[in-house]
């Protein structure tokens, strides 16, 4: 035998090679297989074999709706699932992702990630898929979000005792109080609001977490959400001696928004601006035309976010450190204004300069000609 | 009956026409009487209490009352359960129902609102505010208050 070219590859070495790599593949725990450019299984792994609870020799050449029709017990919507692997199919550049929830005697949640694959010279072999297991995770966060929903009934139902209650007194209802009493009462009280506004805000954060912040869209003013919400907190700003300013000159398109969750980004971006003003200050709400949008703007002259702070001023619980936690928020108020903005398919940021003021700016989508 | 203050009626001097006569279906005692207390600052206003949601089609039947205040979590029969009964009886349903209720998230107020009432409070409450939330709501859909003051 004379010893082998180093430059040619033996058949015999590829056959191993794949061999190899096919032992890799079967030993993953993760189910996968592949397309050829003629849209027919060419490989799969022991895992999906196991999946489907078929033997592994009977798939290699089945076409889309052949595969389909195999896996169609286990799935909920049989005629969705093959259209979306055709679409994929036909697709190759792209990685895809999407949800894929298969029935064996429990019901498994899958993240399907699928991209082409493609050999060293580029040629194209056809389309990978692999099929990652989040059964696990998506239990984790129906238990999450139980929990969350739970928690918030039975705590609001003790604060409806004390805050009802305190309500009444406060009201005068249990006769007249003196100064000393009725401040202790305006402490607990205010600390009741303050617990109720974390729960609220744990619940639209679990909501936006879990994807499940329905929005309800219409065509809308966003000039209007900002004179509501301005009504909504002129008694804050009121008894903070804060002035409230709307500048809105030219006329503006309607945005495709729900009106409840914007004004609340706005009441949240005013609520802040007002709480950090020195008093006779003015808070400033600006709304204008910008390219594909609406833009509205929440200005003040307040002490200002160290330059480091701006960008972690979203972050759940992030609260700029100083006197500012002083100031009575959750600190989830902007993690959800940013969230529901994102929902709204716009952008939101801040812009600030310690000792001048910040500046919170959103954007929403016009909505389209009608 | 979940309290001593249970289907009975409660206040109501009658100095108007006609007493606006509220029931209540709530079954923490606590929360009962700071709606009761909200409610009898109107003068002639009658409430009737019952304990949970049974209690509530029967009272509802007895009492004839002008409007029902609906807590959703309560023993025997739930809120929705009880809402839904009241509508498919031809002697309460027309008799408005909002709901007063912790169980907060925009679902539940779908729900609520698509067993056929005509508002969804969520709790907590302001015990003085409620007389007249209850107001704002028959009047915003078109059901004439018997009494306004």
């Amino acid at each position: 035998m004379s010893a082998p070219n180093p430059k040619t590859v033996s058949p015999r070495a590829i056959l191993a090679e794949a061999d190899v790599l096919r032992a890799l593949l079967d030993a993953a725990a993760t189910p996968a297989f592949a397309l050829d450019t003629d849209q027919r299984v060419f490989f799969l792994n022991r895992a999906f074999a196991d999946l489907l609870r078929l033997s592994p020799e009977v798939l290699p050449g089945k076409s889309i709706p052949e595969l389909v029709d195999l896996m169609a017990t286990g799935l909920a919507d049989p005629a969705a699932y093959r259209a979306r692997l055709e679409a994929v199919a036909a697709d190759h550049e792209k990685t895809a992702v999407e949800q894929m929830d298969y029935n064996t005697d429990v019901r498994l949640s899958f993240k399907e990630i699928s991209q082409p694959i493609r050999l060293p010279d580029g040629g194209l072999l056809g389309r990978l898929f692999l099929y990652l297991d989040v059964t696990r995770e998506k239990e984790l966060d129906q238990t999450k979000s139980e929990f969350i929903s739970i928690a918030s009934h039975e705590l609001r139902t003790p604060m409806t005792s004390i805050k009802g209650s305190l309500d009444l007194l406060l009201g005068g209802f249990a006769g007249d109080v003196n100064d000393e009493t009725r401040e202790l009462l305006v402490i607990a009280h205010s600390g009741c609001e303050r617990l109720i506004r974390l729960i609220n805000d744990i619940l639209d954060l679990s909501k936006i977490e879990a994807g499940k912040m329905q929005l309800r869209l219409q065509r809308m003013s966003l000039v209007d959400s900002v004179q509501r919400s301005v009504r909504t907190i002129k008694s804050y700003a009121d008894s903070l001696n804060v002035k409230l300013a709307v500048e809105a000159a030219e006329p503006l398109p309607e945005v495709l928004g729900d009106k409840d969750r914007l004004d609340q980004v706005i009441t949240n971006l005013l609520g802040n601006a007002i709480k950090f003003s020195p008093p006779e200050a003015t808070v400033t709400v600006a709304v204008r035309l910008v390219e594909g949008g609406v833009e509205c703007r929440v200005i003040d002259t307040g002490p200002g976010i160290p330059g480091d702070q701006v960008d972690r001023i979203f972050d759940k619980f992030h609260q700029v450190a100083g006197p500012s936690r002083k100031k009575g928020g959750t600190g989830l108020g902007l993690t959800i204004a940013r969230a529901l903005v994102v929902e709204h398919n716009g952008r939101i940021w801040a812009e600030s300069q310690v000792g001048r003021g910040s500046q919170f700016s959103f954007t929403i989508p016009a909505a389209p000609a009608a | 009956m979940n309290s001593e203050l249970a289907g009975r009626r409660v206040g109501g001097t009658g100095r108007h026409n006609e007493p606006m006569k509220v029931l209540l279906a709530e079954d923490e005692e606590d929360i009962q009487r700071l709606a009761t207390l909200g409610l009898r600052k109107r003068k002639d206003w009658q409430v009737v209490l019952a304990g949970d949601g049974e209690e509530c089609l029967v009272l509802a039947r007895s009492e004839h009352p002008d409007v029902i205040l609906l807590d959703v979590m309560m023993p025997n029969l739930d809120g929705f359960a009880t809402c839904e009964q009241l509508k498919a009886d031809a002697a309460t349903r027309d008799i408005p129902v909002i709901f007063l209720t912790a169980s907060a998230q925009e679902r539940e107020e779908q729900r609520g609102l698509a067993k056929g009432a005509i508002g969804y409070l969520r709790k907590p409450f302001d015990p003085l505010q409620l007389p007249q939330q209850v107001l704002d709501l028959l009047v915003q859909t078109g059901h004439n208050p018997t009494s306004s003051e």
